[in-house]
């Protein structure tokens, strides 16, 4: 009976080895997040769906970048190139010459009545004058019916400037960087403008937004810290017609890494004790050399 | 008969008893008892304003600014991707002069520093024993908007000037970066004293034969000042390259789109 006893034991073992190895083996390894690190540069919803692009992301925590930015045909946007890269808890952004809504502004037909009232704009009190309720013409974008007054202008002086000598683009950005890292980020914005008006940002950190408007509204340096600990910053998002068209800009998504083995947690460089203190970096010697530099 | 095949079924058991406890102690144990293997430096790439390591880490907070430690490899001294993470490449103790990188961040026994290889922004980790170490106490911004560049000591500008900058095409990359070296180069006899910094042009591969470098440099004219005009390379008056030529090595530059 004994005898009989051993061997089903061991084989008895060797099974629940078997399975709460394969248990083991098969849990995720490390910390990973639900999400990966990823960025991108153009997105869109509603009228005109473009789906992100170029998008990387790093699901091993390895370095991808991609400079594939492919727009579909369209009246709306116009942006010259895109560079996104996703790491390990890291992702950025950059994107140069972006420019929505280009020559729009320029196809407006002005009413009679308007261009009239625009012409004879009184010297004092014109800023009291109400805007007409007329439809705006179809600007040939993705947008709603919109009138006159949906127009981001303050009294009619704006308004007859705006039609008169129209800004090249609704919005204009030549050149923007976003970057995240383990649960920071910040946007480096060159010059923003919208409706020709140049937007003051304040800093690389601070979020930014214009007022509501049933046109157009931008709001630069949104983050978000996700329910799986991830972190996502977007450089500028653009609502067209009150929702109707959402556009986002250079959005870097950093997710906790995928640890394979431990390594010590970087810190922040501070000052060397005293008594380490590291001697003055010393001042160049120039070399006589020759190199072909960018000029 | 009966008895012994009872007891050779538990042998395939015994076995796969034996290669999961195995499996379980390297698992366990295997890793905390191997040294970290030795570096063959001469399979690494060697980073320089020449080379390209794509599998350099990329520099993760491209606008900070750092506490001013730079650091020289005495000798050729191999890249890693993290602390104890794999080598990538390795940089060498000479540039134009002596190599000097600024670190951007540290941990136990170990510094992460600006690279002069391709693509912008290339960072790698170095084993801090037998680094040189030292401060500069001084800061370069570079802004691509306003066409000027500033020069900090202690915190205490010392001075800003208009510069040309990237033109539209090619534009002079943000992100931060470092003096690479300091030439003169009688090949340029218009404006013959150069300093070379850690980026290159993103949009130009190779200029006139050379690997894009970015560099600050003078130009004869003084039209040029304020205006984004450059293939990316910043052109300054004779005033400023002045200062900057004083200006050590592995000090950070600072470029951004304002």
């Amino acid at each position: 009976m004994r005898r009989q006893l051993v061997p089903t034991v061991v084989t008895g073992a060797a099974v629940l080895g078997v399975v709460a190895f394969s248990l083991v083996a098969g849990a995720p390894v490390g910390n990973a997040a639900a999400r990966p690190s990823s960025a991108y540069a153009v997105s869109g919803e509603g009228q005109l769906p473009i789906n992100k692009t170029p998008y990387v992301e790093s699901a091993d925590g390895k370095r991808v970048s991609s400079s594939a930015l492919e727009l579909p045909s369209n009246p709306l946007l116009d942006v010259r190139a895109g560079t996104v890269t996703a790491g390990n808890n890291s992702a950025s952004v950059e994107l140069i010459d972006l420019s929505i809504g280009a020559g729009a502004l320029g196809q407006i037909p002005i009413p009679p009545d308007l261009k009239k009232q625009c012409d004879t704009l009184p010297p004092t009190g014109a800023g009291d004058l109400p805007i007409p309720d007329l439809a705006l013409p179809d600007l040939g974008l993705p947008l709603p019916p919109l009138s006159l007054k949906d127009l981001p202008v303050k009294n009619l002086p704006d308004l007859c400037k705006l039609l008169l000598t129209p800004p090249t683009s609704l919005v204009a950005l030549d050149a923007v960087n976003v970057w995240c890292s383990a649960g920071k980020g910040g946007v480096d914005i060159g010059s923003l403008t919208l409706l020709g008006q140049k937007l003051s940002i304040p800093t690389t950190s601070q979020s930014f937004s214009t007022p509501a408007n049933p046109l157009i509204s931008l709001a630069v340096n949104q983050q978000t810290k996700n329910a799986d600990g991830s972190f996502t910053i977007t450089a500028l998002t653009v609502n067209l017609g009150n929702g109707a068209q959402i556009l986002k800009f250079a959005s870097a998504t950093c997710a906790k890494p995928v640890v394979h083995k431990p390594t010590p947690k970087p810190t922040t460089p501070k000052p060397t004790p005293p008594v380490h203190q590291p001697p003055a970096a010393p001042q160049p010697t120039p070399v006589k050399t020759h190199l072909p530099v960018t000029g | 008969m009966r008895r012994s095949e009872r007891g050779s079924s538990s042998i395939p058991a015994l076995a796969v008893l034996v290669i999961l406890g195995v499996v379980a102690y390297i698992g366990i144990f295997g890793d905390k008892s191997e040294e970290p293997p030795p570096v063959d430096l001469t399979l690494l790439s060697a980073s320089s304003t020449q080379s390209t390591i794509a599998t350099a880490p990329l520099d993760t907070e491209p606008y900070a600014t750092t506490s001013g430690a730079v650091v020289h490899p005495p000798v050729e001294t191999a890249l890693y991707t993290a602390p104890d993470g794999e080598p990538f490449g390795k940089i060498a103790p000479q540039q134009f002069g002596p190599t000097w990188l600024p670190v951007v961040d540290q941990t136990d026994g170990w510094v992460r520093v600006l690279l002069p290889s391709k693509p912008n922004r290339s960072t790698g980790w170095l084993r801090e024993d037998g680094l040189q170490r030292a401060a500069s106490s001084y800061l370069i911004r570079v802004h691509t908007a306003s066409r000027t560049i500033e020069l900090f000591e202690k915190g205490r500008r010392l001075g800003v000037w208009k510069a040309g900058v990237g033109a539209r095409k090619t534009p002079t990359p943000a992100g931060r970066t470092f003096l690479l070296g300091s030439i003169v180069d009688h090949k340029r006899s218009a404006s013959p004293i150069v300093l070379p910094l850690g980026a290159h042009s993103p949009t130009l591969d190779t200029f006139g034969g050379g690997p894009g470098t970015v560099a600050i440099h003078g130009w004869p004219r003084a039209d040029v000042f304020g205006a984004a005009i450059s293939a990316g390379c910043v052109r300054v008056p004779k005033t400023a390259l002045a200062k900057l030529q004083r200006v050590p090595l592995g000090t950070l530059v600072l470029i951004d789109n304002k």
